[in-house]
């Protein structure tokens, strides 16, 4: 089954493999279990929503994880792309567009759960309110054409990520100086070994 | 039975995944994790100009306002069909905004030309 490559022929490594293997037989239990005993289709539909509940909760404490700790990089979140010019890498400033976005987006999702919640029902968002998000979502899309017309518009860099690239550089400099002292020292030993070798040959 | 207990919880989880998305984002952008170099400025080390700290404030107080407006009133039910609707924001609120974001990209425009 092995490739050589610690994957099988279906291209799963062996945990992925083991997890598949498991869940297959896990779905086949049950579905023998609810044949065994008679389960009802609405017994079944309930515990179909429970697993795909936990699914969608499980998705989203991932997604939340990952911001938290780095795996979901955010720098760029309310920034233009770089410019052409820029070094890669290099992140755009940031946009008062795209921060006004997100802010109204945010305020808006949360509005719009919370009385969701509240009603027990979905609620109809009027048009003064969509009216609000296109006025931002608008503005937004002018200002990205009008940001990449401009060529003067340079990057901004985030404070940290100005560090990391500050801690970088003093690293490349570090290394290109004991690379000097190393490639002098290198010739120091081949003059005295020269020397040594013209003094064992002897005048004669 | 099971169900309702499962949709309870998925209703009461969701909001506080939502409200811990926007305290992770804003916690991001107060560590400086999330740039924020340059908000007020269309060059890096220029000026901060005029338009971008009024669309700014413009924005953070009319989205406050609105805000404070719907807890405040929450959800308003319509007799007639039955159904719940956000309230509806203010005339002036749009024509506020509509104006900050009119005069935001004239500067921008402007500054582009010149």
């Amino acid at each position: 089954m092995d490739n050589g490559s610690g994957r099988n022929p279906f291209g799963l490594s062996g945990s992925a493999m083991l997890f598949t293997i498991v869940f297959v037989v896990a779905i086949v239990a049950v579905a023998t279990a609810s044949f065994k005993y008679g389960v009802k289709p609405a017994d079944i539909a309930v515990l179909g929503f429970v697993a795909f509940s936990i699914i969608i909760l499980a998705f989203a404490a991932a997604v939340l994880w990952q911001i938290g700790t780095g795996g979901i990089q955010l720098v760029g979140l309310i920034s233009e792309p770089a410019g052409p010019s820029d070094p890669p890498g290099n992140i755009g400033k940031a946009s008062l567009a795209r921060f006004q976005f997100l802010i109204f987006t945010f305020v808006v999702a949360g509005l719009f759960l919370m009385l969701c919640i509240e009603t027990g029902a979905f609620v109809e968002i009027p048009t003064n309110v969509l009216g609000l998000l296109g006025i931002s979502g608008g503005s937004f899309i002018v200002s990205k054409a009008v940001g990449q017309a401009d060529p003067k518009a340079t990057s901004g860099g985030s404070p940290s990520q100005g560090q990391a690239n500050n801690a970088q550089g003093a690293a490349n400099q570090q290394q290109a100086a004991a690379n000097q002292q190393q490639a002098a020292a290198n010739q120091q030993q081949a003059a005295a070994d020269q020397a040594q070798a013209n003094a064992n040959r002897g005048p004669g | 039975m099971a169900a309702d207990a499962t949709a309870s919880i998925i209703r009461y989880a969701i909001l506080p995944w939502l409200f811990l998305l926007f305290a992770v984002v804003l916690l991001k952008i107060l560590r400086g994790d999330i740039n924020t170099a340059g908000l007020l400025r269309s060059r890096p080390g220029g000026p901060v100009e005029l338009e971008r700290v009024t669309i700014l404030a413009a924005s953070l107080f009319g989205i406050g306002a609105y805000a404070l407006d719907a807890l405040h009133g929450g959800a308003l039910h319509d007799l007639k069909t039955n159904t719940y609707r956000m309230p509806d924001a203010p005339e002036s609120l749009l024509v506020l905004l509509g104006g900050a974001n009119g005069l935001y990209l004239a500067g921008k425009l402007m500054r582009l030309r010149s």
